[in-house]
């Protein structure tokens, strides 16, 4: 099996909808999420494929940004056998929050493509009783399921429930974050995104919030989203109308070693706008990922991967500063397996 | 009695700012000329003559700085503005390039030593190691060697901890 690796959850910056609650986005299934292919034909062309879930719109530029971290993270990675594997994680820093997390990842027997297994579990859970939990599963060929649920300090946080259905060329997909039909609370996101063009694929998504909280009890929030896919090139844009939020990002990449790409946030109401670069080196035999990212907060952060083959070791470090506060943070990861 | 005092009492010096007994008589061939504009003229004239006698007093009490500012009064006011608002602001100036241009360094230096450094330490490292292995197998097994396996991640032990020796070539 693949490593699958367990990663703390990082929650998405306030981006165009509101009260989004995070979705823990913490282990990805064996492969970045591409569906399956058609039953016994060989594996066909990126443009059958479809667009792509609404999520992943700007999937290609986050990826090539690097995840800083502050102080020691020591990681260990067993497999138990085909199917089950454990990790335990300590985490040494002064700023977040530091201890020890034990993760569980159970792959199924199910296998629509020689690379992808489902139905995915992963688990994460810590001496304090906080949990994540996910359960990732592909109940028809075109249809994908998710469930996440979120335990902390003893009290349910988020649950979310998330569907993905991936036509020819289009894919819709409806999710459920915390439903509770007795407070007649929750949020209800529905998304579409169609291939228009080959290159060119537009959609949309509604975000329905229902709260006692809220003025008139809910909110609707209307997303406009594009991609555009070239060469060696991917464009993606989000647009909210209603909330002023702006999402653009760029990625290109220039060879096989060496992407580059620019994201944009901009989010009227809250009146933030954030402008990143970025770029990703990988060395020719790919031991070696280096990523580094700069933005117009006058933050820099960068982040060094290098597995020391031949054993399974992985040593990750990680630098950022932050200009105007003059802040400096390092890390210095370890993994083993 | 009383006159010859208030006579003695008299000190010569002529404050009304009109011509005295002591300077009347080169003042009076120019009371001819009845003009506002003589009058000053007049007076400077008369006052060399009148403060010859009284200078003593005001030379000692201007000093040299004063003197020199004293000139600078030749030049219109705009000039001396000017000139005083250069020479004020090129010092601050001066220090507050100089402070930005600290900043400036200190971040641009920390910018290159986190993105751009590592990537290329590494990287420079890999290619030398790279160049190592494939020189020592030149050296060792003949050319061709290093042609067909110059690539490929070296996953088995290096070739110096073998302790017999590098296998002959083929």
């Amino acid at each position: 099996m693949g490593t699958v690796h367990a990663v703390e959850a990082n929650p998405q910056k306030a981006g165009a909808s509101v009260g989004y609650i995070p979705a823990p986005s913490m282990v990805q299934p064996p492969v970045a999420g591409q569906p399956p292919p058609a039953q016994q034909e060989p594996p066909p062309q990126k443009e059958d494929d479809g667009p792509g879930t609404f999520e992943d719109l700007h999937k290609a530029c986050k990826d090539m940004f690097p995840t800083p971290f502050d102080g020691a993270k020591i990681m260990i990675n067993k497999g138990l056998s085909n199917h089950f594997q454990v990790s335990h994680t300590f985490t040494m820093s002064n700023v977040s929050p530091a201890g020890y997390r034990f993760g569980c990842t159970y792959v199924g027997t199910n296998q629509p493509s020689p690379t992808e297994a489902y139905p995915v579990l992963l688990g994460e859970l810590s001496p304090s009783g906080d949990m994540n939990a996910n359960i990732i599963h592909q109940v028809t060929q075109n249809l994908r399921t998710k469930f996440v649920a979120q335990i902390q300090g003893g009290k349910w946080v988020a649950t979310q429930f998330q569907n993905d259905y991936k036509g020819k060329d289009y894919t819709a997909s409806f999710a459920a974050m915390n439903p509770n039909f007795l407070n007649d609370s929750g949020i209800y996101v529905g998304q579409y995104l169609q291939n228009v063009t080959k290159s060119l694929a537009l959609g949309a998504e509604v975000f329905y919030q229902r709260d006692k909280q809220l003025p008139g009890h809910q909110i609707a929030v209307l997303t406009l989203a594009g991609k555009y896919t070239g060469t060696n090139c991917q464009a993606g844009c989000n647009l909210t109308p209603g909330a002023g939020g702006l999402h653009l990002s760029y990625h290109h990449k220039l060879d096989k070693q060496v992407q580059m790409g620019v994201e944009l946030e901009t989010s009227l109401r809250m009146r933030e706008s954030v402008a990143t670069f970025g770029y990703q080196v990988d060395s020719e035999d790919g031991s070696t990922t280096f990523k580094a990212q700069a933005d117009t907060n006058w933050c820099v952060g960068a982040t060094l991967e290098k597995k020391l083959l031949p054993m399974p070791f992985s040593l990750i470090l990680s630098g950022f500063a932050n200009h105007p506060k003059s802040s400096y943070r390092f890390g210095i990861g370890f993994m083993v397996g | 009695m009383p006159t010859i005092k208030e006579e003695d009492a008299d000190s010569g010096l002529d404050l009304t700012g009109s011509a005295p007994n002591v300077g009347s008589q080169e003042s009076e061939p120019k009371k001819d000329d009845d003009t506002v504009t003589k009058s000053p003229e007049k007076k400077t004239l008369a006052r060399p003559q009148d403060v010859e006698a009284d200078d003593d007093d005001e030379e000692l009490d201007e000093t040299l700085t004063e003197r020199l500012i004293g000139l600078t009064e030749m030049f219109p006011e705009s000039v001396r503005n000017g000139v005083g608002w250069i020479l004020e602001n090129s010092w601050d100036g001066v220090k507050s390039a100089y402070g930005f241009s600290r900043k400036a360094l200190w971040i641009g230096m920390v910018t290159v030593l986190i993105t751009v450094v590592p990537a290329q330490l590494e990287l420079e490292r890999m290619n030398m190691a790279n160049q190592q292995k494939q020189q020592e197998r030149q050296m060792l097994l003949g050319p061709h060697a290093a042609f067909s396996s110059s690539n490929v991640p070296q996953n088995a032990m290096p070739m110096m901890a073998m302790p017999g020796g590098p296998p002959p070539p083929q």
